[in-house]
């Protein structure tokens, strides 16, 4: 059976959007800059079945972890900014799961 | 306008003032708690200034990418990887870079400051975007003075 989703889950669009926007974020700084569709969907589907709104959360708390890794210029910053869950946020039902994925990092623990 | 004139205006919103009764019960001024200003009090500044302008965690996550890409020609994690510094910890970073961080977040949150109750939008989105603009221009600039 389905887990109750809270009222304000987001909706499949919007996540779609988010996942693209951190991913265009993520890519946009390599090489020509240019960014390729296909590739991004190919990234996606790695998560799985691209019709399915479990592969796209997790292809978006993914990104999500990435870029607080990758972008991690200040540990304080980290923690005030990036990683301040308010409820008001819209990555806010995601939390878990991006603290998760950004643990995976070997040496996330010390970046903390 | 010189910056003792600047500072005259300016001051008690910069470090408001306070008093305290000596001994004779009249009013002194306090002398205001400065310090010596290092790249972590310019980096609160500049952040300050992106939330106070509207700027939500992307503005703030966008606007590093931005600033390191123009600055340095590359992301922080390779800024961190390629000159042997601890992810996460700015201190590690050597000291041109820093300097490099420092000095431009300085002048981008001067600017950010000069637009506060300016910017707006219909979307978080153009309010985000509208910030990153302004520090990826200051950014830049200031990178025109950096000598690699």
């Amino acid at each position: 059976m389905d887990k109750i989703k809270p009222l304000d889950a987001m909706k499949l669009p919007e996540l779609k959007t988010r996942a693209r926007d951190t991913w265009n974020t993520l890519n946009s700084w390599k090489g020509d800059g240019v960014l390729q569709p296909e590739n991004f969907k190919c990234e996606v589907a790695s998560f799985g079945d691209r019709r399915r709104r479990d592969t796209w959360i997790k292809a978006l708390c993914r990104f999500r972890a990435m870029l607080a890794y990758k972008s991690c210029l200040d540990s304080w910053a980290l923690l005030t900014i990036t990683f301040t869950f308010r409820p008001d946020r819209w990555d806010y039902e995601y939390r878990h799961q991006i603290l998760d994925e950004f643990l995976k990092y070997p040496d996330a623990l010390e970046i903390i | 306008m010189g910056f003792l004139n600047w500072w005259q205006s300016e001051k008690d919103e910069l470090e408001g003032s306070e008093t305290q009764m000596d001994l004779l019960g009249q009013s002194q001024e306090l002398a205001p708690p400065r310090k010596r200003v290092d790249g972590a009090i310019v980096f609160r500044r500049f952040t300050k200034a992106i939330q106070a302008n509207g700027g939500d965690e992307d503005a703030y996550q966008n606007s590093i990418v931005e600033e390191t890409r123009e600055l340095f020609d590359c992301v922080v994690d390779e800024l961190y990887q390629g000159t042997g510094a601890k992810r996460g910890r700015r201190n590690t970073l050597p000291q041109a870079a820093q300097e490099a961080y420092m000095v431009n977040e300085s002048l981008s949150a001067n600017q950010l400051e000069q637009l506060e109750g300016t910017i707006g939008g219909d979307s978080q989105r153009d309010v985000n975007e509208h910030i990153q603009s302004v520090v990826k221009q200051q950014s830049q600039r200031t990178r025109k003075w950096l000598p690699w």
